[in-house]
């Protein structure tokens, strides 16, 4: 399988990026921007759009929630991870059905890295052409 | 804040509690950095092998500020939790959350004192309509004075279970003093216990241990608490 392409997004700029360092030391094409803006930017104009999107739950101007139906706006079968700090329990059971999971921050990279590649597969095989996928 | 009956003390209460909550989330940041930044350090020297002298050293502190960020990390979880039971005066919610909840913060307080705080909650309690801040200060003065009246290494352990529509919270003490009496729990100022609609039973003397006892009945929500 090509190593899974993901997008961090969190305002926390030394968080993203140092986590996007440990994610391609591991085999994954990770990317960290600091703004739901720019990730929709990127999104919008990568010729690959990520498989998974980690979002940060709470960040300024549009937040996690606002990008979060921007980005399924545009590609349902993009996959989000939200991160949160505290958990956000009543949030998150709001939007479980647009998020494949969530995890709380400070992150447990194995646990993390276990649902990335859950969240990968899934993308990869319901896309047009994927054995068992929506051809 | 209650959108029904505003008033000064609870917009307080509330202010309190964001603040907190606002600052336990930042510290969680800097915490999921710093997390980060030592889990790069053991990335950088598993790339080194056994290139690197004093390595197995490096990798120790690493370890340390890994235990050290996983601890500080479930007490700021903790303080977060705790600053949002403020935000509205009356919620359902979980009893044996919110009382885990302060116990885990007390016990800060217990250590010092050298004893121990423990929590054995009841499975399969309903979610009670009440005000959760309150029943945390509550339980907070409840079990606060029960640390004098123990020896050293002896133990306050809150227990819940479930009383018909109620919630019973036995607190039991171990290693009491001689002469200690048999209620150890302060007076709680009874307009407390008035809008928690609690009850504190009298206590009989060395019966399981038990050295106090809050009975609590849901608040019926057009009350406004």
């Amino acid at each position: 399988m090509q190593n899974p392409r993901v997008l961090i997004v969190d305002d926390e700029k030394e968080f993203a990026s140092t986590l996007a360092e440990r994610l391609n030391m591991r085999n994954m094409e990770a990317v960290a921007v600091y703004c739901a803006e720019d990730a929709l930017a990127l999104i919008h104009t990568a010729d690959h759009v990520p498989d998974v999107v980690l979002l940060d739950l709470k960040m300024p101007n549009i937040d996690g929630l606002q990008a979060l139906e921007a980005i399924k706006q545009y590609d349902s079968s993009i996959e989000v991870i939200m991160l949160t700090g505290h958990g956000d329990r009543k949030i998150i059971e709001g939007i479980s059905s647009l998020i494949l999971d969530y995890i709380i921050k400070p992150v447990d990279l194995p646990e993390l890295i276990k649902k990335i590649g859950a969240a990968t597969q899934k993308r990869r095989a319901a896309l047009p052409g994927a054995e068992g996928g929506t051809a | 804040m209650s959108m029904t009956k505003p008033n000064l003390h609870d917009a307080r209460l509330a202010f309190v509690g964001l603040i907190i909550a606002g600052v336990s989330h930042e510290f969680k940041n800097h915490l999921s950095v710093t997390k980060e930044l030592s889990g790069l350090l053991d990335d950088l020297l598993a790339m080194e092998k056994d290139a690197l002298p004093g390595r197995e050293r490096l990798a120790k502190i690493t370890a340390g500020i890994g235990e050290r960020v996983a601890a500080a990390a479930e007490m700021a979880s903790h303080l977060g939790r705790f600053a949002h039971r403020m935000d509205f005066p009356l919620s359902s919610f979980s009893v044996n959350e919110v009382v885990g909840e302060i116990l885990f913060l007390a016990r800060r307080f217990a250590r010092l004192k050298n004893v121990a705080l423990e929590f054995d909650p009841a499975p399969g309690l309903p979610p009670l309509h009440s005000n959760p801040s309150l029943l945390q200060f509550v339980v907070f003065s409840a079990v606060m004075p029960m640390f004098d009246h123990l020896e050293k290494q002896g133990a306050v352990r809150v227990a819940t279970a479930a009383a018909g529509d109620r919630v019973r919270i036995a607190f039991h003490c171990e290693k009491i003093k001689a002469g200690a009496p048999a209620d150890l729990s302060p007076p709680i100022p009874p307009e407390a216990l008035q809008a928690l609609h609690a009850e504190r039973p009298p206590v009989e003397p060395d019966k399981d241990g038990i050295r106090a006892v809050l009975l609590l009945s849901p608040i019926p929500p057009e009350s406004g608490g």
